[in-house]
């Protein structure tokens, strides 16, 4: 008996069962999918660490006689590790290289900082595209895989490496997947040649030589400490114990995708527990007189958990079916970076999460079905009314709002009457909403001009990166740096722009106070011939004296000092004593930095990097300045010319780019939610109102009336829902939104709101779907007839 | 003068690949101002008849001619005017709006028409709906939900809501069907007060005693009209028992 009536009722509410097992198989298939592939990488991380034999640190720096004795000295005596082993590279810059697209020379994109080396080492091994080793011969040069995908290269596409005058071409053999450092996380990638060819552009200048070190460890950080304590400076130490971390981005989309399966999960939930009272609110004579003939709640109660039991196993079935080519197309989106030997061995995982989303569909469905309890043999007797009623059903009055349309009137009525109908409708409609925008709003804070004084560096009509800034900085020398920027100054002002260029110079340093006397190795900046140094500082004032200093809030933490203490900072043989005298925020490194006066001498030996030339133009309104930029570009085509907000924008593509494909997913799927949802509730707020419906007709309603009040209820609920969620996402910026940026070294952060969007097309987009779809679903007004009348509620 | 004229009325149905005939060749008039019962056993088509001639059903063949309007070729966007602006129906059930007050129940017609969505319109219809509910007596409920009043006063309001956009005719299914006696009484003498005014009304009934109050009543059998009796115009109480008693010969002549 119990298959007949599951047979039955199944068939009667079609459309509400399609749906509710559509959410059952979406959340299924991310939650197994998701979990599934973030086991996968889990397992894969320490795997491909092993293969590619990473050393438990590994230490980048500068091929410099000083550091390197400092570091044999400290190799010698020190007992902190097991092994060690160095290979040469040379350091270049992204302005150094190009792809040639049908003979011509575009720029490389999406890359900071990348070594050129050959492959004699063992440590750090790398792999193709197949996971196997390879190796190249002359003219061959391998590239990061990453980097094939952000530049769309392909085998066979040639590289031009220039170096000064050294210009060369070399075809790429492979694509390599590079433990540790092929990551969006890490902003060193390798390039590989063949020995000869590496032999070739070592002998050039303009190419940093470094050094890389292996050092085998059980006693990782207090190695590091040693290296501290004897104030080696490095370019970068990565080590092998904080992989899961390297690999964050490649296990962010599995956890976003978990993030996304719960919400479907608590949806799915509503829907079910709305589809359960609903039906049993239409079955109400039936439980009555199933109750009156002496039939146990217990015994009613099953009839229904045999239909949600047989959707929920539907459902989680084909959800785990379609979670394994998610879980494979998840997987190989990870593939691009790392070496994954067992992929296919996670279905007991898929399964388990298919059983759990199974049982937890009975649970809440068991719970929803208490109403049962509620239903009396003489509610069946009295058609549905217990006689008893304590609120009164008509909100508004029709004759007082005279200026209505009784569509709109029935409508909100409707909604006044029963708001708790459409409580699911108005949370999903309100989260949707939020999460919309949420994404939108932090994309535009990060392309925002004004992000730029959050790298440490001043707001400017322009920066410029010369293609020699990589000789400027290996020469170590302040007068070459002075007149390179002075020459430059004159070369713009024969173009016609006259521009104070000053410099941002950067270098890495060793910091220590009295209440945090172990050293920290920060970035530290200073400008160079900048007349009127003007940081946004959060508290203080700019560093202008020898012993001045600011700090991040970060660094203010951290050594535990404010403005006022006092601070020790170490660059090279250099000791310094700095007194605080601002405090900012920045999101370079993570927030952890400082800005030196300009009148500290530091030893230009200790130079890390220049990050740019940078100033305003002379009496340029911002159209000929934006047209000054056009024409600098032109005009130095191997050079980087760049606004504040190509500047921010190029630091922060690739995280704005997730960003944005994060957005268009999210968007993607509160588009599906609302409509799946808003076709479910139509359908049976259709159902409930079919009496009404055909009443409204035998006075002489059209159909298109009926079907605009039945649409305008969604409507107003989408309205409210969304002015709700602006609302929401807007008071919630600083705590949602603020608190990303702050854990990215910016506290006090204004975010962007773009009114337009936000205000305008994003809600407009969600309510003209949604509308319309509502509006289509009201096609099965037309089939009630006027018999139906007998069913008025 | 105008006239409710149906000519070789047919409705077939379709139960299990089988034809129904509900309705055969039915012919009838009824005249401007008329009041006429339709009776007839269980089954024998008055309801269908009622909701064919009223078009709220299709007929299958033949003709409707509705005052002049050919009911059968009208589109349905027409027929819904048709019957916001010159029918009005009573139903056995009160069927009401349940989440509106008595009071926005028999205004909604009349906010809907064409006629009704001028400021000035809609004063003049809150001003109708008074007068109809003064008149019948229901003025007292204006503001009760549909659940708070008994069945007499429901009818009475479903009264008032067919009468609100002033129909050419009123289709009543069994007004009284659904009332006690004494409820059944006042709801027919409030028909027979409208028909007075000038009103059309034709309905169903079972009720010999509502029969008795009408112009004419024609008897339907099996899908046919098979006789119809006229009594001439309800004008004096004192008549009653004699209508009631020529009603009661007639139907026994009919198998009643």
């Amino acid at each position: 008996m119990l298959i007949r009536l599951l047979k039955k009722d199944l068939k009667r509410k079609k459309t509400m069962n399609i749906i509710l097992l559509a959410f059952i198989i979406t959340a299924t298939m991310f939650l197994a999918g998701s979990v599934s592939n973030l086991r996968i990488i889990g397992n894969a991380i320490p795997s491909f660490m092993d293969k590619a034999n990473v050393p438990d640190l590994l230490v980048i720096m500068n091929d410099e006689d000083s550091m390197v004795s400092k570091l044999e000295d400290l190799l010698a005596t020190s007992t902190n590790y097991t092994s060690v082993d160095h290979s040469d590279s040379h350091m270049l810059l992204q302005s150094n290289f190009y792809y040639l697209n049908n003979g011509k020379e575009e720029k490389m994109s999406n890359i900071s900082y990348i070594s050129v080396q050959n492959q004699n080492s063992p440590y750090q091994l790398v792999f193709d595209e197949n996971d196997q080793p390879f190796q190249l011969k002359d003219n061959e040069i391998a590239l990061p895989s990453v980097i094939k995908i952000d530049n769309k290269l392909k085998i066979g596409d040639e590289i031009l490496i220039k170096l000064g005058s050294y210009e060369r071409t070399y075809k790429i053999a492979a694509f390599t997947k590079d433990a540790m450092l092929n990551t969006k996380m890490v902003g060193v990638h390798r390039f590989f040649l063949s020995d000869q060819d590496y032999a070739e552009l070592s002998k050039q200048s303009g190419a940093q030589p470094t050094k890389f070190y292996y050092v085998m460890s059980d006693h990782v950080s207090d190695f590091l400490h040693e290296f501290q304590e004897n104030n080696i400076s490095y370019f970068i130490t990565l080590q092998r114990s904080q992989a899961p971390l390297v690999y964050l981005m490649e296990l962010m989309v599995a956890a976003i995708l978990i993030i996304v399966s719960l919400c479907l999960i608590g949806i799915s939930f509503l829907i079910l527990r709305f589809t359960i009272v609903f039906t049993m609110q239409e079955d109400y004579q039936q439980i009555g007189v199933m109750k009156a003939i002496g039939i146990k709640n217990r015994k009613i109660k099953q009839l229904y958990l045999v239909k949600y039991l047989a959707l929920a196993l539907a459902g989680a079935s084909i959800g785990l079916g379609l979670s394994f080519p998610l879980c494979n197309f998840l997987t190989k989106l990870a593939l691009t970076s790392m070496t994954i030997s067992n992929a296919s061995s996670q279905a007991g995982i898929s399964i388990l999460c298919s059983i759990v989303i199974v049982l937890l569909v009975i649970l809440f469905c068991y719970l929803s079905t208490s109403k049962v309890n509620h239903f009396s043999a003489m509610e069946a007797i009295r058609n549905g009314s217990t006689c008893e009623r304590f609120t009164k059903k008509s909100k508004i009055s029709l004759h007082k709002h005279n200026h209505m349309k009784p569509s709109v009137y029935l409508s909100v009525n409707d909604i006044f009457g029963h708001f708790k109908r459409y409580i699911i409708l108005f949370l999903t409609f309100c989260l949707g909403t939020f999460l919309t925008i949420l994404p939108v709003n932090a994309a535009n804070t990060l392309r925002d001009e004004k992000l730029i004084s959050l790298f440490g560096l001043e707001q400017t009509d322009l920066y410029y990166i010369p293609d020699n800034l990589n000789d400027i900085v290996m020469a170590h020398d302040r007068n070459i740096l002075s007149e390179d920027l002075k020459q430059t100054s004159e070369e713009f002002k024969r173009l016609g722009y006259d521009i104070d260029l000053h410099a941002e110079l950067a270098l890495i340093g060793y910091y220590s106070s009295t209440s945090h006397e172990d050293a920290l190795s920060i970035m530290s900046f200073q400008s160079f011939h900048n007349s009127d140094p003007s940081y946004p500082l959060l508290e203080g004032n700019v560093p202008i004296l020898e012993n001045e200093i600011a700090i991040t809030y970060v660094i203010a933490d951290k050594l535990g000092v404010g403005i006022g203490d006092t601070v020790t900072a170490v660059f090279g043989e250099d000791k310094y004593q700095f007194v605080v005298s601002g405090i900012y925020q920045s999101m370079n490194n993570m927030g952890e930095n400082t800005r030196l006066s300009e009148a500290v001498s530091i030893n230009y030996k200790n130079l890390s990097a220049i990050t740019t030339y940078q100033g305003n133009f002379k009496s340029l309104n911002p159209k000929e300045t934006a047209n000054a930029i056009k024409e600098l570009k032109k005009h130095y085509p191997n050079a980087i010319v760049q606004t504040p907000k190509e500047m921010a924008n190029s630091w922060l593509s690739t995280i704005v780019y997730q960003i944005n494909n994060a957005g268009k997913i999210i968007l993607a799927l509160v588009l599906i939610i609302n409509c799946g949802l808003t076709v479910l509730m139509m359908k049976s707020f259709i159902t409930k109102d079919k009496g009404s419906i055909a009443m409204l007709k035998s006075i002489g309603y059209k159909n298109g009336t009926i079907r605009i009040w039945q649409t305008l209820r969604i409507v107003f609920i989408l309205i409210l829902s969304i002015v709700v969620g602006c609302i929401l996402t807007f008071a919630t910026n600083n705590l949602t939104l603020g608190t990303i940026f702050c854990t990215m070294g910016a506290k006090k952060i204004y975010i962007t709101i773009k009114p337009l969007e936000v205000l305008v097309f994003y809600p407009l987009l969600l309510l003209g779907t949604t509308s319309f779809v509502a509006f289509l679903s009201t096609r099965s007004v037309k089939k009630v007839g006027i018999s139906d009348m007998n069913v008025l509620e | 003068m105008s006239k409710l004229s149906i000519k070789n009325l047919c409705k077939t149905y379709i139960v299990n690949k089988k034809q129904n005939n509900v309705l055969k060749n039915i012919t009838f008039e009824i005249n401007e101002g008329e009041m006429v019962a339709i009776m007839g056993p269980s089954g024998s088509g008055k309801s269908t008849l009622l909701y064919t001639v009223s078009g709220m059903d299709t007929a299958t063949a033949g003709t409707i001619d509705f005052f002049g309007t050919e009911l059968t070729t009208v589109t349905p966007n027409q027929m819904s005017d048709i019957r916001l602006d010159s029918m009005g129906f009573v139903f056995q059930q009160m069927h009401m709006l349940k989440n509106l007050s008595i009071y926005d129940n028999i205004i909604l017609p009349a906010y809907q028409s064409k006629h009704g969505q001028s400021k000035e319109a809609r004063k003049a219809i809150n001003q109708r709906a008074k007068e109809l509910m003064k008149k019948l007596g229901i003025s007292d409920i204006a503001d009760n939900d549909v659940n708070e009043v008994s069945g007499g006063q429901l009818q009475r309001a479903c009264i008032c809501r067919s009468l609100i956009n002033q129909p050419k005719i009123v289709f009543a299914d069994e007004p009284t069907g659904a009332l006690n006696q004494q409820n059944s009484a006042e709801v027919i003498a409030e028909l027979n007060k409208i028909n007075k005014e000038g009103t059309t009304i034709m309905l169903v009934t079972h009720d010999m005693k509502v029969a008795a109050k009408c112009d004419r009543i024609m008897y339907i059998e099996d899908g046919c009209i098979r006789t119809e009796f006229t009594l001439g115009k309800f004008t004096d109480e004192t008549s009653i028992k004699d209508r009631e008693r020529s009603v009661t010969n007639y139907l026994m002549e009919m198998g009643w």
